[in-house]
């Protein structure tokens, strides 16, 4: 692989952005008096 | 995997990052910020409980962790596009995103190691004012989660902000936004006095509602709830790992962006 044709963000940043983001979002609607 | 495509999946350089922790440790607007956050914590045998090591009640915390985070992040992505340093490095074979992993992880590390200072201070003060409790070891990790988002949002601007106005930027959007959120408390507070201007009134339930949103959190109540063993809200906790999530994603993609855009011009 080329560094011009390198990936151009790492999948880890995209799913640890996504699974934090669901967390945020699934805590919001299920924790009682939030 | 091939170890080019395991390279182009790391998330930070650690050369990189210890080179940035150390430089950042040895600049002195740091280190006197740093010791005044850490000498502010003697104060905290006095207060209410782990949520002020942080913030709370804590005013010394608030502006000099602030202050802090403010100067540790201030240019630190465009210092180095700018003097050319980053492109000499990234002529290795390291990906944009881990040089960019590697400076945010070394002003973080920077950032950790002044606040575990100041938390142990903070923990000896409020141990011989005779109120240590378990919970205040959940004020390191708690309040560093809060201070790295900052951090993270920092450097994702410093990509595309030239030289130190990424910290211009943040600071006025904070100002900005404690004038909006003041303002329009005092003026629905007037308005509901005088039984009058309801679109005041509406106004401000937008902008509570809203407000909050724009940027990190403060997660520190967390802890002032655990020590009256009440319900704790985890929410701003969990809203400023994903503004570091999000920040550092972000980041990684306007640099990959602009040295794509750069080696076409």
């Amino acid at each position: 692989m080329s560094r011009t044709h390198q990936r151009l963000l790492p999948p880890a940043l995209w799913i640890a952005t996504a699974v934090l983001l669901a967390a945020y979002v699934a805590y919001r609607l299920l924790s009682p008096g939030a | 995997m091939s170890e080019a495509a395991a390279a182009s999946n790391q998330l930070v350089s650690w050369p990189v990052a210890l080179q940035c922790a150390r430089d950042r440790l040895r600049s002195t607007p740091v280190l006197v910020f740093g010791s005044l956050l850490i000498l502010g914590e003697l104060f905290v045998g006095h207060m209410r409980s782990g949520a002020d090591i942080f913030g709370g009640y804590s005013f010394s915390a608030h502006v000099f962790l602030l202050g802090l985070t403010l100067l540790l992040g201030s240019a630190l992505i465009s210092e180095e596009l700018e003097s050319g340093h980053a492109q000499l490095v990234l002529l290795r074979p390291l990906s944009r995103a881990a040089f960019f992993g590697g400076r945010l992880a070394g002003a973080g590390i920077a950032l950790f190691i002044i606040m575990a200072v100041a938390w142990a201070v903070g923990c000896g003060a409020a141990w011989s004012a005779g109120r240590f409790s378990s919970d205040d070891l959940l004020a390191l990790p708690v309040g560093f989660a809060w201070a790295f988002a900052w951090l993270a949002v920092l450097a994702a601007i410093s990509v595309v902000a030239r030289g130190a106005s990424n910290t211009f930027w943040v600071l006025t959007t904070v100002v900005l936004w404690a004038l909006a959120k003041f303002s329009l408390a005092g003026a629905n507070l007037i308005a509901e006095k005088n039984h009058k201007w309801e679109w005041i009134t509406q106004l401000h339930r937008i902008g509570s509602a809203v407000l909050p949103y724009v940027g990190p959190q403060d997660p520190t109540d967390l802890l002032e709830k655990m020590s009256q063993h009440a319900a704790a809200d985890y929410g701003p906790l969990l809203y400023d790992l994903v503004w570091i999530a999000g920040a550092w994603l972000l980041g990684a993609f306007l640099l990959s962006k602009r040295e794509l855009a750069r080696r076409r011009a």
